[in-house]
């Protein structure tokens, strides 16, 4: 099947993954069309049993067929529970933070509403229409909004992050959202990428040149935000997480965005998602340029918010992986994550590496590597050896870090030097 | 296609497949949302795939 990269002429009953995959979308269309937030949906697709295409039936018609046999569908505290660790490699890397740490199994890990919530994606600014990420979200065009003006950016595209385009268009000024929302408890992500000012911008400054005041629902959420100091850096991108967000009296999320000095406010990109309770969402990356997904359907990004180091693909079985597809591309060198989450709270840290270059036979057999690992001025890993540390070359490895806590600027800044090789 | 008539038009076909879009119910299935729009676009299309599970 071509959208799982298999020939027109795969065979699926050799084909395990096609199969499985086609049962779960079977069951994810069965659930949200019968039971979930579609459930009022006047047309309902469904993927026959035992077959590979959509049907399409009008609801009212009583030409829908009987359901097929359902197993309820894993909710989300099962899938935390199955996957209680995970984590980022530094010669093969993905991260995963989870916020407040170290509740390995959350009792309650996504509110009972949270199936019927939608996740609202906003590119702020961009008047000519959306686009599908890299992780296949659907962002929309600018809407929602009260006052302030569109623009677009001249400057060259940001390069911290996976996905440039969301930082294309700004929405500047003083300016409002209104975001329609279903009652329910959610998490509010905004994207910015400073141009204007700073190191090389037209307007010279840097940091504390512009500062802004973020407003929601009238409450003060960030007062000042000078997005030079947190992302660092001019052309840099960054976003901020704010928790327990949820929609006014009247059914909206109003965003205010309000100019303190001595420039307009702005914002490149809003997304609002079905949110946990006091815990930030979990952020799983992946160093490599296509998304993946584990064994219990979570998605992993594209590594981003990353400066420096490089980004490589690897073929090498790797001993111990949980999840083969995350060991499929590296990023070694010098480099740093800055993760960008919730202020006042402590995270966990895990990341997952493997030796994949060094002691394996050739011109590199006898060489090693090492490197150390800093966070917040803290050294977590001093001239750490992953060959050594794993036994071999190819095998996975995990290093887990608690307590960590974010600067003052919102953010866990995870720093990567090599010291040999 | 193939299979019972279906009395659903292409643009009701399309909206649906929007409407799971804005959703998000694909947001963390990444493979799931792959293979939903290719045999969404199939659909539209007006073909099927014979191949039995």
């Amino acid at each position: 099947m071509e959208a799982l990269g298999r020939p027109a002429t795969f065979d699926p009953k050799t084909d395990s993954i096609v199969r499985v995959e086609i049962r779960k979308l079977r069951m994810t269309l069965d659930e949200h069309f019968h039971r979930g937030a579609g459930k009022d949906q006047p047309i309902i697709l469904r993927v026959p049993k035992g077959e590979y295409r959509l049907e399409a039936f009008r609801r009212d018609s009583g030409t829908e067929p009987p359901q097929a046999a359902v197993r309820p569908a894993l909710s989300r505290t099962a899938l935390l529970i199955a996957l209680p660790v995970l984590a980022a490699i530094a010669a093969t890397l993905w991260i995963l933070f989870r916020a407040p740490e170290p509740q390995l199994e959350p009792v309650q890990a996504q509110p009972a509403t949270a199936a019927a919530l939608s996740s609202v994606r906003i590119l702020a600014g961009n008047l000519t229409g959306g686009f599908s990420d890299s992780a296949g979200r659907q962002w929309d065009s600018d809407r929602f909004f009260e006052g302030g003006l569109a623009a677009a950016q001249a400057e060259p595209a940001v390069t911290n992050v996976d996905d440039p385009r969301l930082y294309l268009f700004h929405r500047e000024g003083q300016f409002q959202y209104h975001i329609p929302l279903k009652p329910g408890l959610y998490e509010l992500r905004l994207y910015f990428a400073e141009f204007l000012y700073g190191q090389g911008g037209a307007a010279g400054g840097g940091e504390v040149s512009r500062l802004f005041r973020i407003t929601i629902n009238g409450e003060a959420a960030i007062d000042p935000l000078d997005v030079v100091a947190a992302a660092p850096g001019r052309g840099v991108a960054m976003r901020r997480v704010f928790l327990n967000v949820a929609p006014a009296a009247d059914g909206k999320l109003h965003l205010g965005f309000q100019m303190l000095r001595p420039d307009k406010a702005f914002v490149n990109a809003i997304e609002v998602v079905p949110g946990l309770k006091d815990r930030m969402l979990p952020i799983r990356m992946v160093a490599a340029p296509q998304p993946a997904t584990d064994m219990e359907g979570n998605l992993w990004e594209p590594d981003s918010f990353v400066i420096g180091g490089r980004r490589e693909a690897r073929s090498r079985t790797i001993d111990g992986a949980p999840v083969p597809s995350l060991f499929q591309s590296e990023r070694f060198g010098h480099f740093t994550y800055h993760l960008h989450v919730v202020p006042g709270r402590r995270y966990r840290l895990n990341l997952w590496m493997a030796e994949q270059y060094f002691g394996f036979p050739g011109p590199a057999a006898k060489r090693r590597r090492s490197f150390d690992l800093y966070v917040a001025g803290k050294t977590l890993l001093k001239e750490f050896d992953p060959l050594r540390e794993a036994g071999g070359p190819g095998r996975a490895l995990r290093r887990s870090f608690s307590g960590l806590r974010p600067d003052g600027l919102g953010a866990i800044r995870v720093q990567f030097v090599p010291s040999v090789n | 296609m193939g299979g019972a008539p279906n009395p659903v038009s292409g643009g009701e076909i399309q909206e649906a497949v929007d409407h799971l879009e804005r959703a998000g119910l694909f947001d963390r299935k990444p493979n799931q949302g792959r293979l939903f729009h290719h045999l969404a676009a199939r659909l539209l299309r007006g073909e099927t795939d014979a191949t039995k599970e």
